[in-house]
């Protein structure tokens, strides 16, 4: 271990910055820096040291360069919608953003791919690829917002996942640097490469093993046909046995969502969307395909929804008609923020056949902590989004709704299921890690860490607690106390 | 459940290989010998999970199935086809049997790979023992699952050199209700865009096959839509049901004549390349899957480079088909990385060391 350096390195680096990169990449100022201080967690903020907005992949590699060099800790920034705090700055270190790296710049459509900057947003791979009857599938509800690069990062989903599958069942190949600003190349544009997976290593790795400046992602046909289904249960239980039964049924659908009474009512609220409020639950279905296939998977659904006890079925035939029943779900945060000043999004995944029983634990939970939850979440794949509902103003609510919170995500672990489906570990959920893993696990995350950044300059401190964080938590789970690989640093 | 835990004696093994500083071969059945070279040396201390069988759950609701790393995909797929749902990536086998364990850490897929995915795809978690002989879990049982790093993929296609598999979790598929083959003549500089053509159209395509100038197409779905393809692929190209008999396991296993049939002089390669890649331009028998994203070449020693460089050139890549596809590509960095992991995981080189051999070249 090196001694501590007698210039602070960041301070060292602003006048290389400047001389080496446009006056517009570079945010210096506490005002302008101040956007950059959260992401989607707002609750967690930090000033960084100095925001950087290279334009080209070459800015990237000397900036990581550099910042190895000189023990600068980077950490990445795609649009700054993610939920877990993975983009939370260091003040004494460079914030790396790419909302100046937005550039489609290729379209394939014999080989059904994009070559996209990491900047581009979601949605408008989608938008480019639509004349060519194409699209990208994985649609994370930020996705008008959220950025290619940080859903890489995160692993996104999104409500069509149950059918299409994650980031990482739809990208090709991605180019890159690591931390010492070395190239790093995984994948392409063919389906399968010699050697390791890297490609899946560095999907979900949180922006701290590898800093991406381009994406290949796979396109696919447009579906010929879509339909809606809404349907009103009387209990959360009826609706998660209808989700277990459609599954069972050998149906997949594009979408299965359900939200509870508490969400309905926010939005009925908030929209006048014409959802049920005497509902317990509701469920969205999309199915989509071939038309016949359609309408035969829509017949079935409907019955075996009616056999769980639905009632007050909608089914939207229209694109128009679909995006009024969707309207409500994807308006559910906004409206359950209406009804609170402040919510707290979980992100557990658990085994549908746990759905019941979580619910009900979580309603347990809600009562013992004194503050309300409502669930909004992707049914058909297990992945719970319970909104805490609290009051930041209020003394201790914050700490109460942490509290809840890591509960929640104890109770989805011990339903065998994990503490992150989607949002990520970032800072939010480290505690959380230390009950999902035991100590030889989290040390073999911190090895393979080390396999691409030996230094932990690269986004530090975020995705896989230290031990001795978990140690003090009292949550970790030793072996034997065996300790191996002993000649490595400990984390 | 049946079966039999044999994972304390695996884990023993690894830990007194790596206490005297030793190397063991992983092995399930040993059935991936018939395809690549060097997968067992002679003279290695060889350690099989065969004897570690046994389904742990399934959970049809869920399209869920978790096994020991060495129960048979036999017993896996009659277990699934009684609730008429199956392994989507269709695991290639290669003589009698064949492990769930081996089929993962090969990483290879069947002629659906474009449409249900390969082995990584389908992984949802493991336990393996590391070069340390720790035995770790990752993942779970649950698709959606971004709670560190995806250690669990990274083991399809490893060949078992960052862990020793001792179970594995999968997401499962239901059975297509309806699957259909339809053939017609087609030249190859033809095949690539009528398939693209279809594919566009939402056709529901799960295997293309093209071979001395025929073009087989399965297509599974509900019974409606594959009847209706059928009628649009006879309506374009005077395409027509045939009875496909083993067609596509042949496939799948290499047992296909073009496989059993070597022209004298002739090794086997596999170019994988970006759908929509135009014909290599290599004179030499061929068999076309995937799309068009997986071809099969006999190539002479002196066609090897040419088509090397036509597959480089259009953004894929070629090998031999006998050799692991393991050694990282040349692609910036690769290499590099995938040494280091190999360290983070078998520091000491105890799994499968042999297998490194291509890359300390």
């Amino acid at each position: 271990m090196s001694a501590p350096a007698p210039v602070n390195p960041i301070e060292q680096l602003l006048p290389e910055l400047k001389a080496r990169l446009p006056a517009e990449a570079l945010i210096l100022d506490s005002a302008g820096k101040r956007p950059y201080e959260t992401d989607g967690l707002t609750a967690l903020r930090a000033q960084p040291g100095v925001v950087v907005l290279p334009d080209s992949a070459d800015q990237v590699q000397w900036l990581l360069r550099r910042c190895s060099e000189l023990g600068v800790p980077v950490v990445p920034r795609g649009a700054g919608t993610g939920l877990s705090g993975g983009a939370l700055p260091r003040e004494d270190g460079v914030l790396l953003g790419f909302s100046k790296m937005q550039q489609i710049l290729e379209l394939d459509p014999g080989a059904g791919t994009a070559r996209v900057q990491p900047g581009v947003r979601n949605i408008a791979i989608s938008e480019a690829a639509a004349p060519l009857g194409l699209y990208y599938a994985p649609d994370p509800s930020s996705q008008i917002a959220c950025s290619i690069g940080g859903n890489v990062a995160e692993n996104s989903g999104g409500v069509h996942c149950v059918k299409y599958g994650l980031t990482v069942h739809n990208i090709l190949g991605l180019k890159g640097y690591t931390m010492d600003g070395e190239p790093l190349e995984v994948g392409g544009t063919t389906l399968d490469c010699p050697g390791y997976d890297l490609l899946a290593v560095l999907c979900g790795s949180e922006g701290m093993l590898a800093v991406i400046t381009e994406i290949t992602v796979r396109l696919l046909p447009v579906p010929i046909s879509k339909r809606v289904l809404l349907a009103a249960f009387p209990t959360p239980t009826a609706a998660a046995r209808a989700v277990s039964s459609v599954i069972a049924a050998g149906i997949v659908p594009a979408g299965l969502e359900m939200m509870d009474k508490l969400a309905i009512e926010a939005v009925e609220g908030y929209l006048k969307a014409g959802y049920p409020t005497h509902a317990g639950a509701l469920l969205l279905c999309e199915l989509d395909g071939e038309g016949a296939t359609v309408a035969a998977d829509l017949a079935r659904v409907t019955a075996l929804f009616e056999a769980e006890g639905a009632h007050d079925l909608r089914i939207a035939e229209s694109a128009e008609e679909q995006a009024n029943l969707w309207q409500g779900r994807k308006a559910a945060f906004p409206a359950l923020g209406r009804i609170a000043p402040d919510y707290y999004c979980m992100d557990g995944t658990i085994p549908l056949a746990e759905i019941a029983t979580v619910l009900s634990r979580i309603e347990a939970l809600s009562n013992e902590y004194g503050l309300a939850v409502a669930n909004v979440f992707h049914a058909g794949d297990g992945n719970l989004h319970p909104l805490i509902l609290y009051d930041a103003n209020k003394p201790g609510e914050l700490a109460t709704a942490e509290a809840l919170g890591h509960a929640i995500l104890c109770a989805c672990v011990d339903a065998g299921g994990t503490v992150t489906g989607e949002h990520g570990v970032g800072v939010e959920k480290l505690d959380g890690m230390c009950h999902q893993f035991p100590s030889s696990e989290l040390e073999q995350f911190h090895r393979l860490k080390a396999a691409f950044d030996p230094q932990t300059l690269l986004n530090p401190g975020k995705g896989i607690p230290t031990l001795t964080r978990c140690s003090e938590l009292g949550g970790m789970h030793v072996h034997g106390g065996k300790v191996p690989f002993a000649g490595l640093p400990r984390f | 459940m049946i079966g039999s835990d044999d994972s304390d004696r695996i884990v023993d093994q690894i830990r007194a290989t790596v206490d005297r500083q030793g190397a063991v071969t992983l092995l399930g059945q040993g059935t991936k010998h018939a395809v690549f070279r060097n997968l067992q040396p002679e003279g290695g201390s060889a350690l099989s999970a065969a004897e570690h069988t046994g389904i742990l759950a399934y959970v049809p609701d869920e399209l869920m199935i978790e096994a020991r790393s060495g129960t048979r995909l036999r017993e896996i797929e009659q277990a699934l086809a009684e609730r008429h749902q199956r392994l989507a990536f269709e695991p290639p086998r290669f003589g009698s049997g064949g492990t769930l364990g081996g089929a993962v850490a090969t990483g290879l897929a069947g002629p659906a790979r474009p449409w249900a995915g390969a082995p990584r795809d389908a992984l949802l978690g493991v336990e393996l023992v590391n070069g340390a002989a720790e035995r770790l879990r990752f993942g779970g049982r649950v698709v959606k699952n971004v709670a560190g790093y995806d250690v669990t993929r990274l083991q399809a296609g490893a060949f078992g050199t960052l862990g020793c598999l001792l179970s594995i979790a999968l997401r499962v598929m239901p059975e297509p209700q309806h699957t259909q083959t339809m053939n017609c003549s087609l030249e190859e500089h033809a095949v690539g865009e009528q398939l693209h053509q279809w594919h566009l159209a939402g056709v529901p395509m799960a295997g293309t096959c093209w071979h001395a100038e025929q073009l087989y197409i399965r297509l599974s779905g509900p019974k409606s839509a594959v009847r209706a393809a059928a009628e649009r692929l006879h309506n374009d190209r005077g395409a027509r049901e045939t009875l496909s008999g083993e067609l596509w396991t042949n496939l799948r296993d290499r047992r296909h004549e073009f496989f059993l049939d070597p022209p004298f002089g002739t090794d086997l390669y596999r170019a994988s390349l970006p759908f929509g890649a135009p014909p290599l331009g290599v004179d030499a028998p061929l068999l076309v899957e995937w799309r068009g994203a997986q071809r099969w070449y006999w190539l002479r020693p002196d066609q090897v480079a040419l088509a090397e460089y036509a597959a480089t050139a259009v953004g894929g890549w070629l090998q031999a088909a006998t050799e692991p596809p393991l050694a990282a590509g040349a692609q910036p960095g690769a290499a590099r990385i995938q040494q280091r992991l190999r360290d983070a995981f078998d520091p000491g080189r105890c799994l499968n060391p042999h297998l490194d051999a291509r890359d300390a070249d």
